[in-house]
């Protein structure tokens, strides 16, 4: 069963498409992007061996249409499809569409991804297996009575959570048994109020969680492997924005039981290819199945700094039908790996998305830092997709170091033109409770301000004020000013003797 | 806003207060010195692209990105500033702007050329209006696409539009300059 791909269409944009190319490239394969019309001239486009027009402009006419997609595989004569992750990577018609074309798609089956990708599904089969969950009620409460028990079952705190939920409405937090059947009440007629809809789920509330994820690939002959937990607790709008590993928390053991869950868990579902399951982890180190991410995560180059492989190397020798070439005991994992997602929103504004020319556009370089970058000086950041920019992720022996590279990298990157969360990342990365590994899901909304993240140093302000002086003295004329200023025949190391000597 | 204006009225030649993060300094350039607040710093600075320096303060260095023309008032420059990828606002006063502003005040120029600029970042979809074109207050001059939606923009004064820097089809960011318009009064 044994293919060996000659060409591989990416149906996806932005940086992933491009980091995709990047290994078909080293691994020998004809690459094919596709773009809609906004993306006519962007990079993953011109990277790409060939490029076709999906002809339209907002995702569904484009990237999520998948005639098109598939229209176009066929008369290129690609062998196989990657789908990058969102857009249709986690689509199950998609993977079997691409499948009776006669293609090979880059990821699990159509049915791994039904029995995975569906949350009560996967909830469901995690119980039946014996991997723990959130414990509460697998339907509605149905009385005060059965509210009561419940709660003495699963212990408090609990949370009641309304069934139509969403922007916490109809749902309390509740710490004892006295305040539960009041809290029940308020929640029920909140619910009714805001839904029409007053049924009232229970499930115990995990205080203060992390969110940490597994990483597994698994063959087409039966070996499955897991190469190491992310931690993905620094979220803005329930969204990861710093990743890395291993986390500060997780011990040996830990890491076993979760790699065991989560290896488990997919092969249940006859799962082969790349795939990520995640979890929550409270205070006492107690874990709880989250969900499976069916597709290559954003976060995927912390695992591969540390293990040195590549995921969508593995990936595509999964499809290609190869052997996961090691055993479990050969995964090595060195120092720590640090991620930086860049969005092109305003952390000073809710993170709302901020949109614009790249006026300025500089990436970090230098050593152990990678950039996994879509974008160059001169782009348009449209509304029409996902504001991500660039990932900066970098690497040290220890966590420490990491963030010390992060720091130093996250100061290089210019952007202008758009707002980005590139001062938000600095003030997390520089943050004590950060850099002692003490923080869960809530530490935007317990230490985040704008305030704080836009602290002036006192040499920062000092070059800000030189700046600001000079521009205001010399801009009606700069270019003349600069050519002047060229021209000076004092050298740096004359000027840095004398006032030396000062 | 009074103590802005005493501040002022008492600027010398040459001296400028340069506002930032809420807190002003009085600037002066000494020879190849800058003075700020009192304390005098050799510096040297650099403009090797537009907008982008490289400065040495003393000893130290730094590179600025400054952004000319943005955001100022009636009677200070406003300059965007980024360090260290954090942006802030800077306002800069000295005696000329204050003369620029007297003079605006007294309305000494007869007539005007207003400048409209995009509101917001979007992608311009349609153009209404041609170089010598006559037009009335609130006629439409171009279309902006943003966040999906058609934006008109309108003129806010009448006159004769003496420049399109619009182009069809290319987005277009917040405070970018779209048309010029002469008014006669």
């Amino acid at each position: 069963m044994k293919t060996l791909f000659k060409k591989l269409l990416i149906a996806n944009r932005g940086e992933i498409a491009i980091r995709v190319m990047r290994t078909c490239r080293e691994m020998g394969i004809r690459t094919v992007a596709v773009y809609s019309e906004p993306d006519e001239s962007a990079m993953h486009v011109r990277y790409a061996d060939e490029a076709y027009s999906l002809e339209g402009s907002k995702a569904s006419d484009t990237y999520l249409n998948q005639q098109k997609i598939l229209a176009i595989a066929n008369r290129v004569k690609a062998d196989a499809i990657h789908p990058g992750y969102g857009f249709l990577s986690e689509n199950p018609e998609f993977a079997e569409s691409v499948a009776s074309a006669g293609l090979n798609f880059v990821g699990p089956s159509g049915s791994s991804i039904r029995a995975l990708g569906d949350k009560t599904a996967a909830r469901t089969r995690a119980q039946e297996l014996g991997i723990p969950t959130v414990p509460g009620t697998e339907h509605p409460l149905l009385s005060e009575h059965e509210a009561i028990e419940t709660a003495a079952r699963i212990g408090y705190p609990v949370l009641l959570k309304a069934a139509a939920g969403g922007g916490g409405k109809g749902m309390r937090i509740v710490g004892a048994e006295t305040d539960l059947l009041s809290a029940l009440r308020a929640a029920r007629s909140e619910a009714e109020g805001a839904f029409g809809d007053g049924r009232v789920y229970m499930e115990k509330y995990v205080e203060s969680p992390r969110h940490i994820e597994m990483q597994v690939v698994a063959d087409g002959y039966g070996k499955a492997l897991y190469l190491g937990e992310r931690e993905c607790s620094i979220q803005r709008r329930h969204q990861k924005v710093i990743e890395e590993t291993p986390s500060p928390v997780v011990d040996e053991p830990l890491r076993q039981n979760l790699g065991e869950a989560a290896i488990k868990l997919i092969r249940s579902a006859g799962y082969v290819n790349a795939g990520t399951v995640e979890f929550l982890v409270d205070r006492a180190m107690n874990f709880y199945f989250l969900e499976v991410n069916t597709r290559l995560q954003v976060e995927h180059p912390v695992t591969e700094f540390v293990t040195g492989l590549d995921l969508v190397q593995e990936q595509i020798l999964i499809a290609q039908g190869e052997r996961l070439s090691r055993e479990q005991g050969e995964v090595r994992r060195i120092g720590h790996a640090l991620e930086c997602r860049i969005y092109a929103e305003d952390p000073a504004e809710g993170f709302f998305p901020s949109t614009g020319v790249l006026k300025r556009y500089r990436l970090p370089e230098g050593p152990r830092v990678r950039v996994d970058n879509g974008f160059r000086e001169g782009d348009a950041v449209s509304s029409f997709y996902d504001p991500m920019l660039a990932k900066v992720v970098t690497w040290g022996a220890t966590r420490a170091e990491s963030i010390a590279v992060m720091n130093r990298a996250l100061s290089e990157f210019l952007v202008v033109g758009v707002q980005t969360t590139i001062p938000f990342c600095q003030f997390v990365v520089n943050h004590s409770a950060f850099q002692h590994g003490d923080f869960s899901t809530d530490f935007v909304k317990q230490q985040f301000s704008p305030e704080l993240m836009n602290r002036l140093q006192d040499d920062e302000r000092l070059f800000l004020l030189a700046a600001s002086a000079w521009l205001h003295q010399n801009g009606a004329t700069h270019s003349t000013q600069h050519a002047e200023t060229e021209r000076l025949p004092r050298s740096k190391w004359k000027a840095k003797n004398e006032a030396s000597h000062r | 806003m009074e103590s802005k204006k005493r501040s002022l009225a008492s600027l010398k030649t040459g001296e400028m207060n340069v506002e930032v993060g809420g807190h002003a300094s009085r600037i002066s350039f000494s020879g190849s010195d800058i003075v700020i607040d009192g304390t005098r710093y050799p510096c040297e600075f650099r403009e090797y692209e537009a907008g982008l320096l490289s400065i040495r303060l003393d000893t130290r260095f730094s590179n600025v990105y400054i952004e000319r023309g943005t955001n100022g008032s009636e009677h200070a420059a406003g300059f965007s500033c980024q360090i260290n990828g954090k942006t802030y606002s800077v306002l800069v006063d000295d005696a000329r702007s204050r003369m620029r502003a007297l003079l605006l005040n007294a309305n000494i120029r007869s007539d005007t050329t207003v400048r409209v600029s995009a509101p917001m970042p979007g992608l311009v979809t349609k153009i209404e209006v041609t170089v010598g074109d006559v037009i009335v207050v609130g006629q439409g001059l171009l279309i902006l696409e943003a966040m999906k939606m058609e934006n008109e923009i309108r003129a806010t004064i009448s006159g004769v539009i003496t420049k399109i820097n619009a182009t069809l089809g290319k987005p277009v960011e917040k405070g970018e300059l779209l048309v010029e318009i002469q008014s006669h009064q």
